[in-house]
């Protein structure tokens, strides 16, 4: 491991949405903080409305953070005013889950591939049309598909060109939010190929949102997993699925249902549902529903700890490991 | 399990949509049984036509744009598919049960839960308002819904995705019937509460007996909740079989492929995913040899020349001129 500086820190990130009365009372996100190293994939799983979402757009700004910082390539973005942000957006994209929605219906693939290059204003008119031509290459779809309408491809080849729209400006930080969950199985998996490839030939960095465990998986090094608004479970990903440690975690993977008949669900499913953000519990948010909760987890919120000592990477939120 | 007496018999399905030159086949040849207390899986990718199949053998999928080309929908001796609309209303919410994959879209949003249920159960039985309310109040807490009285006043918007699957699941299950479909119940819920659902579903299956027709993509949810699977693809089944001979050892390079392609908890990242590659030929467009061939590994000159026919094998059945190796 190098010494060299993380490509993006969040520190402390906190989002919170006003509530139906306008006061200030659900908060998505409640004090989110990790590192990130450039060309390492981040995985952030969790269930609906743990804020999975919103913390991948409150780093990009697309979302401005109620309080907390996010500093990316050595600038702090929270402070950024909105010319210099759109200058750092060549740096970070987005792909999203529905390539059906993200695309203009009435643009042809160059012209939306070829957007970016236009709005940054890099190359000329010819130098554009060769990089696309590159770019439909790199992503794996026909040159003829140039000049044809997103109406015209399927929903693996919308999210192929999604991605070379993502890749136009050369990003080091990718934040992909779900883009595989509208897919088929067996386009699933041509789009996580490609992903890969991609990571390992541009050094690209992904933060990899998704509900799905086995998808993430695939294809994170390190795994997030959040809850209600905060990162209860962080660590590499083989110790994530190995020796999960947060009992979410571990009722988390345990819902999975396996592709073998008969193996059965490890242990009976976790009871309940996730609370309402705007009435969150006291202490620890998972405690009414967690199979170990102890007096003090109603009262106290549990701060995260290093349990790989020494590592700082394995960091669990949780009175079992306190 | 009684599969030698099945309660639901579909022999020879065919579908087609559109009128005119427009008109396409989309499902055929699909015959299918459920036996009492038995799940039978529909897998599929999206419009394999597993929706339609499992919609149009209750009468449930509206003609037009649908029509029924030909086969037979058997509930006990009662063909579905020749039964005037009044009397298959009558069938749908008592002999027949449905829950649909969003809870939100299944309930109407400006009736009260308790209204919903009335009328579901009032529509079919003769009880007096006191028998009624109890059987309601049993079922809603035999679903796990707590303080039932309190859940009757609320309306569908007041309640989470979680207790609304669980009000549609009450609400199919109320009259007893001998068949309920499901179609992607789950689908739309998070990992945890899918396994609560499935597990709800398990137990009343097994107290109530009925067969459950079950519609998913989901390969892992085949193998925890189904008996036997059958796998359609282009409109057709290419296999069938129990879960454990079909996850064991798969026989049509389609199913083997589906399956490989899957991400698993055990997958090795540091080789690629297999992959399908090509798209599912649209309807209209399928040609006289096997639908798969054009994306199959295993394709020989006779796949693209005639279809396979289902030919049953010694754990199942399954459609291939070149079928996969027992392992």
């Amino acid at each position: 491991m190098s010494d060299a500086p993380p490509l993006l820190e969040v520190d402390s990130l906190v989002k919170t949405f006003p509530n139906r009365n306008g006061g200030g009372g659900i908060h998505a996100l409640n004090h989110v903080s990790f590192t990130q190293r450039r060309g390492e994939t981040i995985g952030i799983v969790g269930e609906s409305g743990c804020g999975k979402s919103t913390l991948g757009r409150t780093i990009l700004q697309l979302i401005r953070p109620t309080s907390g910082d996010v500093r990316f390539l050595g600038k702090q973005l929270t402070l950024l005013p909105d010319e210099a942000l759109r200058q750092m957006r060549r740096h970070m994209q987005m792909i999203f889950q529905d390539p059906f929605a993200s695309l203009d219906p009435r643009m042809n693939v160059a012209t939306l591939i070829a957007e970016p290059l236009v709005i940054h204003r890099l190359g000329t008119a010819a130098e554009q049309a060769t990089e696309v031509a590159r770019l439909l290459e790199t992503v794996g779809l026909p040159a003829e598909a140039a000049k044809r309408y997103p109406h015209e491809f399927s929903g693996g080849q919308r999210q192929r060109i999604c991605i070379a729209r993502a890749l136009a400006l050369h990003p080091e930080l990718i934040v992909a939010d779900e883009p595989v969950s509208a897919l088929d199985v067996s386009i699933q998996s041509q789009i996580l190929n490609l992903l890969n490839v991609l990571k390992r030939d541009r050094g690209l960095t992904y933060l990899f949102i998704s509900h799905n465990l086995a998808v993430v998986k695939y294809v994170a090094d390190t795994v997030a997993v959040m809850y209600l608004g905060r990162i209860v479970e962080m660590g590499p990903a083989e110790q994530i699925y190995e020796n999960p440690k947060h009992p979410y975690t571990q009722s988390l993977i345990a819902a999975i249902p396996p592709l073998q008949p008969g193996s059965g669900h490890a242990a009976p499913p976790l009871q309940g549902e996730a609370p309402d953000p705007e009435h969150p519990p006291t202490g620890c948010a998972f405690h009414p529903r967690c199979p170990h909760a102890m007096a003090r987890c109603a009262t106290e919120a549990p701060k995260a700890v290093d349990i790989a000592p020494g590592s700082g990477r394995h960091a669990v939120a949780c009175h079992l490991h306190d | 399990m009684n599969s030698e007496l099945p309660i639901f018999r579909v022999d020879d399905l065919a579908i087609s949509f559109g009128g005119g030159t427009r008109r396409a086949r989309v499902v055929d040849g699909v015959s299918f049984h459920v036996g009492r207390g038995e799940t039978l899986g529909i897998v599929g990718e999206s419009g394999c036509g597993k929706s339609v199949t499992v919609m149009s053998s209750v009468g449930l999928q509206p003609s037009p744009p649908s029509h029924v080309d030909g086969g037979s929908a058997r509930l006990g001796d009662v063909d579905l598919l020749r039964l005037p609309p009044k009397a298959l209303r009558r069938l749908w919410g008592s002999r027949i049960g449905v829950v649909f994959q969003d809870p939100m879209t299944s309930l109407n949003p400006v009736f009260t839960i308790g209204m919903q249920l009335r009328e579901a159960l009032a529509a079919h039985t003769n009880l007096t308002d006191a028998e009624r309310e109890a059987r309601i109040m049993a079922m809603l807490a035999r679903v796990g819904i707590n303080a039932p009285e309190r859940r009757l006043r609320q309306y569908p918007h007041e309640l989470s995705g979680g207790l609304r699957q669980r009000v549609l699941i009450a609400m199919a299950l109320i009259c007893g019937p001998e068949l309920l479909i499901a179609d992607e119940p789950t689908t739309a819920l998070d990992v945890t509460l899918q396994a609560q659902i499935l597990a709800l579903l398990r137990d009343l299956r097994d107290e109530m007996g009925m067969g459950i027709l079950f519609v998913t993509h989901d390969l892992g949810v085949v193998a925890q909740f189904c008996d036997r699977v059958a796998v359609m693809y282009a409109g057709r089944i290419v296999e069938s079989a129990r879960v454990d001979a079909l996850f064991r050892a798969p026989r049509h390079p389609y199913t083997h492929a589906l399956l490989a392609s899957t991400p698993r908890l055990d997958s090795d990242r540091s080789v690629p995913l297999p992959t399908i590659d090509g798209m599912v030929p649209p309807p209209g467009a399928r040609g006289a040899g096997c639908s798969f061939a054009a994306r199959c590994s295993r394709a020989q000159p006779i796949c693209l020349a005639t279809a396979p026919a289902l030919v049953a094998g010694q754990d199942g059945a399954f459609a291939c001129h070149h079928p996969v190796p027992v392992p």
